[in-house]
């Protein structure tokens, strides 16, 4: 191993020098990338822990980057369907058709297109989808923007109804928000 | 069958396809999926109580899955019907222009701002007496917010850095590369130089040893 080491330095003080958050927000990568970094990741989870436990393991991978993200984006308008337009535009790459449910109390959203399911390895599982994590990332950023007081709800609740990556012909997500 | 070696004419043809098929793919935000990548290290750090072992246990599943996706990336269209297979070539001179072509296909022009073009070391000039290449990564997506307290880079174990994961993925690209085209080498990927230890640029040298017939 030839990994040459620096004695007595400051890890932390080139951390302006590694590079900007915004420009790498901003760049955009094929999601072919993730076809290497996320299904290997599904698959040790299904393999080393029971189907509820590997459950939540993938929920909390939403739940987490969500957090990271909120370090650096934050959204421009206060409204929900508004909120997730910019998810669809900036971040996720795709848009988004929200619809209110027949008894008006959830929001129905499908993404045009879906990085997590589309050109992925099919998942045929009841109750896990490869867009699983998007559950866990909706509540963990939304309880963010309440935690600093820029969306404001009771309680908050987001289901995937149905997933591309599990045969159906697109994603389906509900969602929804107690004011 | 690749080519022995690329001529300009295809060079060319692959400049206009890396950028339509860019232009065509769908596409997704870079620091989205380099902080699912740096969560996923998180969270296997938590489950296997290191984070040397969290990163080694990445760095194993992106080998693997990288070998894979390849020839399936190589079979992809990007210029009018014609595949990425049309622009390989087993010149090793050629792979500083085909890794170039890849990063450009996943990350279109801005990919300069992430990594440099690479630079290829004939065995009789590299120091491990084998063809290497390597590249500088000169901004990082995946440790910009990696801060002391959350992992100390001393305190990883001799050979491991927090890149070493994406080291295997490109170990597992070009080695699917070269298992298609047939040329017969282990590839060897390592971070040789990280921010996390100080440097002002991280580099990444890929090691080619011809295999056994």
């Amino acid at each position: 191993m030839d990994l040459r080491k620096k004695e007595n330095i400051d890890q932390d003080s080139n951390i302006i020098a590694r590079g900007d958050p915004q420009t790498f927000f901003r760049m955009k990568l094929s999601t072919i990338f993730l076809r290497i970094v996320y299904p290997g990741v599904l698959i040790s989870f299904l393999r080393d822990y029971d189907f509820e436990t590997a459950k939540k393991h993938v929920w909390n991978l939403g739940y987490r980057v969500s957090k990271y993200i909120f370090n650096y984006f934050k959204p421009k308008s206060n409204e929900f369907q508004k909120i997730l337009d910019e998810f669809g535009e900036k971040l996720w790459g795709t848009k988004f058709k929200i619809q209110i449910d027949k008894k008006k109390e959830a929001y129905l959203i499908s993404p045009e297109t879906c990085p997590l399911c589309e050109d992925m390895p099919p998942l045929e599982m009841k109750g896990l989808h490869n867009c699983f994590p998007l559950e866990g990332f909706l509540i963990g950023y939304f309880e963010s923007l309440k935690e600093h007081n820029l969306f404001e709800f009771k309680e908050m609740y987001a289901k995937v109804l149905q997933s591309k990556g599990s045969g159906a012909d697109r994603c389906l997500y509900e969602v929804k928000v107690i004011q | 069958m690749a080519s022995e070696k690329l001529s300009g004419f295809r060079k060319g043809m692959a400049g206009l396809g890396k950028r339509l098929a860019y232009r065509t793919m769908k596409k997704t935000s870079f620091l989205l999926i380099a902080d699912l990548c740096n969560v996923v290290i998180d969270t296997f750090s938590e489950i296997y109580g290191s984070r040397s072992l969290g990163i080694k246990k990445y760095a194993e599943i992106i080998r693997q899955e990288s070998i894979g996706v390849t020839a399936d990336i190589i079979e992809t269209p990007i210029l009018f019907g014609i595949s990425m297979r049309s622009f390989l070539s087993k010149n090793l001179k050629d792979f500083v222009f085909i890794i170039e072509l890849i990063f450009y296909t996943v990350l279109g022009e801005k990919w300069s701002y992430f990594v440099t073009k690479p630079e290829y070391l004939p065995a009789e000039l590299s120091w491990r007496k084998q063809p290497q290449f390597i590249i500088k990564i000169i901004h990082c997506p995946f440790c910009y917010n990696i801060i002391k307290e959350k992992e100390d880079a001393s305190k990883l174990e001799s050979g491991i850095t927090h890149g070493t994961w994406f080291a295997k993925l490109l170990e597992g690209i070009m080695q699917g590369l070269l298992d298609y085209i047939g040329l017969e080498y282990r590839v060897n990927c390592e971070e040789t130089q990280c921010f996390l230890k100080g440097y002002d640029y991280g580099e990444i040298i890929y090691t080619l040893y011809p295999t056994e017939k």
